[in-house]
């Protein structure tokens, strides 16, 4: 289990420097007492959408779902803005001449513990998944996920990282807008009429 | 208007418990009732289905936990002891009564949200579902304060027409 102890030294150098041996977790839990557990949300997302990726062969902790963007689904894959260091992105590009990724080049990201390759990030990319270069993506059957709300792990195959768009939210908001400024506009004539006969009558 | 819709109080900062021994995510701060430090546990009311409670009840014959009845807890990803959970105490151990009990020694956390590696510039950066969250609390604002308008424009409508009625 060399991957754990790595973890583990890491840990003490970050908080408190060499010199002292202290256990990581002991650390966050006084970190944790000025933290509400019966909180429903966290920085404005649901508990229940809250998911832990980690790598299916070892179980390192690759990102999470605060971090998680639209687009992943398409190519079978969970897109990700930010990932934890136990995910190592190959400096070489790797071109695809078959399958969904044919013809883009992307690096290769693998699991820093266990080198299992965990997923892609797209460098060149076609229209279709252009939006998807840049990010971390991770194949679903390479990673397993733990859910907060049902406090299960599961493969990530088993679930679906669909977020749904907020345009139609925007759009039904602009329209209330357009539908008020007419009003207002009509008000302002109807005034307006409603002062010139006054004047006229006076 | 704003203050109504921002949270109240501490936030919760959301992160797993994993087994030291083979990663599998024990708890999470959902379950989180507190940490207990001279025993180096962390207490929870609920765990993870990663988490085998023992079937057999053991009497604890340690200076500090003396006369208690409880069942080992254990990783189902590797098998190794990562706490207790206490069935039968005195009365100085009932606050950890029937609360699952892991070994700081035993675990690791995880803060959700605190992974750092990022090749997209910022600015560039798709909306992630944190900060879809913050959009969504911000178009729920609008919501508000354009209902508010709404309502002010048709009373004002009404109000006129029934002036244009009088003269
Ligand atoms: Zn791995
Ligand atoms: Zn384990």
């Amino acid at each position: 289990m060399l991957c754990r102890d790595k973890r583990k030294v890491r840990c003490v150098e970050d908080v408190c420097g060499l010199t002292a041996v202290c256990n990581p977790v002991r650390e966050r839990c006084e970190i944790l007492s000025n933290s509400s557990f019966d909180s429903t949300t966290c920085r404005g997302v649901g508990l229940d959408e809250l998911v832990v990726f980690q790598c299916r062969q070892c179980n390192a902790v690759l990102g999470d779902s605060l971090q998680l963007c639209r687009g992943g689904e398409q190519l079978g894959a969970v897109s990700c803005i930010r990932v934890t260091d136990e995910v190592v992105c190959e400096d070489c590009l790797v071109i695809d001449y078959e399958g969904p990724l044919n013809g883009c080049s992307y690096h290769v990201l693998h699991c820093r513990s266990c080198t299992m390759k965990v997923g892609f990030s797209l460098f060149s990319a076609f229209a279709s998944v252009a939006h998807l270069r840049e990010l971390f993506c991770f194949l679903k059957q390479n990673i397993s996920c733990y859910i907060l709300k049902t406090k299960t792990t599961v493969p990530a195959s088993d679930l679906n990282f669909d977020i749904s768009s907020l345009q139609e939210d925007i759009d039904k908001l602009k329209q209330r807008l357009v539908k008020a400024h007419n009003s207002m506009e009509l008000l302002t004539q109807r005034l307006e009429e409603l002062i010139i006969s006054r004047t006229e009558a006076a | 208007m704003a203050g109504e819709l921002s949270t109240v109080g501490p936030e919760h900062i959301p992160m797993v418990f994993l087994c030291c021994g083979c990663g599998m995510v024990l708890a999470d701060s959902c379950g989180l009732v507190g940490n207990e430090l001279q025993d180096e546990v962390a207490l929870f009311s609920a765990v993870s289905s990663n988490v085998s409670v023992g079937t057999e009840q053991k009497l604890s014959k340690t200076s500090t936990d003396f006369g208690c009845l409880f069942e080992e807890l254990t990783c189902r990803g590797c098998s190794k002891i990562i706490g207790r959970i206490y069935r039968c105490t005195p009365k100085v151990l009932d606050f950890k009564r029937d609360l699952f009990c892991l070994d700081i020694d035993s675990i690791e956390s995880y803060v959700l949200g605190s992974a750092e590696q990022q090749i997209i510039s910022e600015k560039e950066a798709p909306i992630s579902l944190e900060s879809r969250a913050a959009l969504q609390q911000e178009i729920e604002k609008i919501k508000t304060v354009l209902s508010a308008l709404e309502t002010n424009l048709s009373v004002t409508e009404a109000k006129l027409s029934s002036f244009e009625k009088k003269s």
